[in-house]
């Protein structure tokens, strides 16, 4: 293998390629990144076993062929030159790296043994494509409700499916739920968990010129394809609970906040909730039309802060700061809708134009 | 076989590096065989591209060697975090329905498979009218034709009628059955007038026509003729129509003479309200369906505090066997009432005065609250009175003493007087039932 390849574009798709490059229980092969030459193009992948990234970048082939080099070093090292031309050859199973004056070898592995990425089942793929900006505010929505706990497989991932022609995305760690309106008007229906983990990695590889996304989904994958850059993942292999049925329809509290101004309330709020575990008090007053929202540390103080809006039940509530810090900052509107009934009864925190986003907290008992 | 399989293993393993050994083979499992298919489970895709491409021939070898070989080795990704209940079929399995498949000629009869009498649960509330049910489906238009349910939304019609549908067309696949609701017959028929053909083809080449909320038919004149025509057409031809609404075909306002005459035709059954056995019972079903098990003051207390509607009824239970499943706990009394206390009162108004009782009461028998409560003793006043009493006693649960006095008695043993002949009446006389059965839900509007 020879070829040569400019720094800029080498070493962007290397920081992309070698993030999922880890060693992993006796394969020290997923450490290395596999560059394997085209017609005119350099493709680099890697894999961890549940995510995989091709990246395809042009460059000049004088020789084809292939092999694995060890990620971090590689990416470290082509990030540190100088942004001029850098020729790549393979000689005796080393990496020779040549641009102006710098030159090294690194040490590489055959690239036989680099594990075999799985491909698309064509004849069962639906596809969707959707604007980046869309799927990154999508997304950040709902994976910031997600769990990490791995003994409940389905709740480590955004639950993708088909309601009524449109496509939903939606993420849950038990106590809380974040659903998106995703695509609008699918044909395909659909229903699948797809990693969170893999979702991240999506994220951290989009870029400026990558302006949409197309997404195919198989049986048991999904592909991201982001222009050059191709994020494969498994699918988690689970049941998402049937969650529909706790979104409620109604609530008997409902309430237009400013989101920035219950934002600051609330993190005051949890300044004095440390104590009992983030847990402060939300309370409606309709004869004075206004919201209390409280807290107390007894060894620290107490908080208790106003905010007037208009309201016809009086209602109480206990709820974790956090969990509702978290919804506030990712609702889109600069004013939501907050609703609630009674005190075991999900809390739902909406936008207040947009509908399509629905982030619901489980309250604390009190 | 499976001794052979792990046979298979270690001489693999021996062949193979133990590093990639451990990465790949210590997951995988011999799912069946036999000489034309071998299948193993592996554990997710990217095992299954190694194996696929990669490891392939040194299975194909083993497997020859320990006597297990196959002409073909199929590879499929097993998971081991998947409940093997019944549920799946009902929750969200990982699928992907593309759109041509879904889009079968055979379902387009609007039947729901998912509606079968094994499923429908009977007390004595619906017990006549699943006895003519299945009197219909043995003698497909013969026995009760048409065949009129009448019943509150959220009562069974549609299942039962849906049930008489699949149970049909299993006895016998090639009867054509077509399921259909008012709503959609009125649409094509708006369509056939401006383009198509082929509607009263639809419609009039069947053997039986189940058509549901045909209370829906209100103020739709040309519809109603063209139902008049394609009732009277299959009604001559033995061909069996079943139609369902949410009061009996006297009561559905602007319905044509001619058609109302011919729903009474046949048999005409109503649906009442489950009681509290019926109630336990279709939440034990439903829930084991679902692959839970309720303790039964779970049970009892949904039973005792969903008493309307069976829709809403599995509402509740629904959300609660959502809940239970998001947050991994198992379902029992002070989730129940968490959640059900917001459903009921969200449901309906949480207060409701005698006043609005009476009011509702007087509205609905068309004479004013003061008559109701006046001396007047006429027969037309004083038995909305007596419903009235018996409301506030049932729905309000106020003293006699009370409803006596919100009506403008001086003494309790007239409202004791008129609810015990009201709670005989509703007994006897289904008339009586349905009007008290009527006010009561316009009471919660």
């Amino acid at each position: 293998m020879k070829l040569q390849i400019t720094q800029n574009k080498l070493s962007k798709a290397l920081s992309i390629a070698s993030r999922i490059a880890t060693p992993k229980a006796g394969l020290p092969i997923l450490n290395n990144i596999l560059l394997r030459t085209d017609k005119s193009s350099l493709t680099i992948s890697s894999t961890n076993l549940e995510v995989a990234i091709i990246e395809s970048i042009p460059a000049e082939i004088s020789k084809p062929g292939s092999i694995t080099i060890p990620a971090k070093l590689l990416a470290e090292f082509i990030n540190n030159l100088p942004n001029k031309p850098i020729t790549l050859e393979v000689i005796k199973g080393n990496l020779k790296i040549t641009s102006d004056q710098y030159k090294s070898t690194i040490n590489g592995i055959d690239s036989d043994d680099f594990p075999e990425l799985p491909i698309l089942d064509e004849e069962k793929v639906v596809s969707f494509i959707i604007p980046t900006d869309e799927f990154k505010e999508a997304i950040t929505q709902t994976i910031v409700t997600g769990s990490n706990d791995t003994t409940r497989p389905a709740l480590i991932g955004v639950y993708f499916n088909t309601f009524e022609n449109d496509l939903f995305i939606a993420a849950t760690d038990g106590y809380r739920l974040a659903e998106r309106k995703f695509i609008e008007n699918v044909a395909d229906d659909i229903a699948l968990i797809v990693p969170i983990s893999s979702l991240q990695e999506v994220l951290r590889s989009l870029s400026e010129e990558i302006t949409e996304i197309k997404i195919l989904f198989d049986e048991n994958q999904v592909k991201f394809q982001l222009n050059s850059i191709e994020i494969t993942s498994k699918i988690i292999d689970s049941n998402f609970p049937n969650y529909r049925q706790l979104i409620p329809k109604t609530t008997d509290v409902n309430i237009i906040l400013n989101t920035s101004e219950f934002l600051r309330v609330t993190k005051l709020s949890s300044l004095f909730a440390r104590e009992s575990g983030g847990s402060i008090i939300i309370e409606t007053n309709s004869k004075d039309n206004n919201l209390i929202i409280s807290s107390v540390a007894s060894e620290v103080g107490e908080n208790n802060s106003t905010i007037s809006v208009d309201v016809d039940t009086d209602s109480k509530i206990t709820l974790s700061s956090r969990f509702l810090i978290d919804a506030l900052n990712h609702v889109s509107d600069s004013e939501i809708k907050f609703g609630f009934s009674g005190k075991l009864a999900p809390v739902v925190v909406k936008n207040s134009k947009i509908d399509n986003y629905t982030h619901i907290i489980m309250p604390l008992k009190s | 076989m499976q001794d052979l399989w792990s046979d298979a293993l270690k001489e693999m393993e021996s062949t193979i590096p133990h590093a990639a050994f451990q990465a790949w083979f210590k997951n995988i499992e011999l799912i069946s065989h036999d000489k034309n298919l071998t299948i193993i489970g592996v554990a997710n895709i990217f095992a299954k591209s190694q194996f696929e491409k990669k490891f392939n021939e040194i299975i194909t070898t083993s497997l020859k060697n320990h006597s297990l070989k196959s002409t073909k080795i199929e590879y499929i990704i097993i998971s081991k975090n998947k409940k093997p209940t019944s549920r799946q079929n009902e929750t969200a399995t990982a699928t992907i329905k593309s759109s041509l498949k879904s889009k079968s000629p055979l379902i387009n009869n609007g039947l729901n498979p998912r509606y079968q009498f094994s499923n429908f649960i009977i007390g004595s509330n619906n017990d006549l009218a699943v006895a003519a049910c299945q009197a219909v489906v043995k003698n497909p238009g013969t026995k009760y034709n048409p065949l009129f349910l009448y019943g509150g939304s959220g009562l069974g019609k549609t299942h039962l009628m849906q049930a008489v549908g699949n149970e049909i067309t299993k006895n016998n696949p090639l009867t054509t059955v077509l399921y259909t609701t008012i709503e959609s017959f009125y649409k094509e028929f708006v369509a056939a007038m401006r383009f198509t053909k082929g509607f009263s083809d639809k419609y009039r080449n069947v053997d039986v026509l189940i058509v549901d909320d045909m209370q829906f038919i209100t103020g739709k004149e040309k519809s109603q003729e063209e139902f008049f025509h394609t009732f009277n057409d299959l009604h001559q031809k033995n061909k069996q129509i079943i139609i369902s609404s949410d009061r009996p075909p006297r009561e559905i306002p602007t319905l044509t003479d001619r058609l109302r005459n011919r729903f009474e035709w046949g048999m005409a059954i109503d649906i009442q309200m489950p009681d509290f056995e019926t109630r336990s019972a279709i939440i034990e079903s439903k829930a084991s369906s679902a692959g839970f098990e309720l303790p039964s003051e779970v049970t009892e207390f949904l039973a005792t505090n969903i008493k309307t509607n069976i829709r809403e009824l599995e509402g509740s239970l629904n959300q609660l066997l959502a809940y239970c499943e998001m947050r991994g706990v198992a379902p029992d009394l002070s989730i129940a009432e968490g959640l059900t206390s917001n459903l009921s009162t969200t449901a309906r108004p949480r207060y409701l005065t005698p006043k609005q009782v009476i009011n509702k009461t007087a509205q609905y028998f068309q004479i004013s609250p003061k008559d109701i409560c006046s001396a007047e003793r006429s027969r037309h006043i004083a038995e909305p009175r007596q419903i009235a009493m018996f409301l506030l006693r049932n729905e309000l649960k106020l003293s006699y003493p009370k409803i006596a006095i919100e009506l403008g008695r001086k003494d309790h043993t007239t409202a004791l007087h008129s609810i015990k002949k009201i709670e005989k009446a509703i007994k006897l006389d289904h008339f009586i039932r349905e009007q008290v059965n009527e006010i009561r839900e316009k009471l919660y509007v």
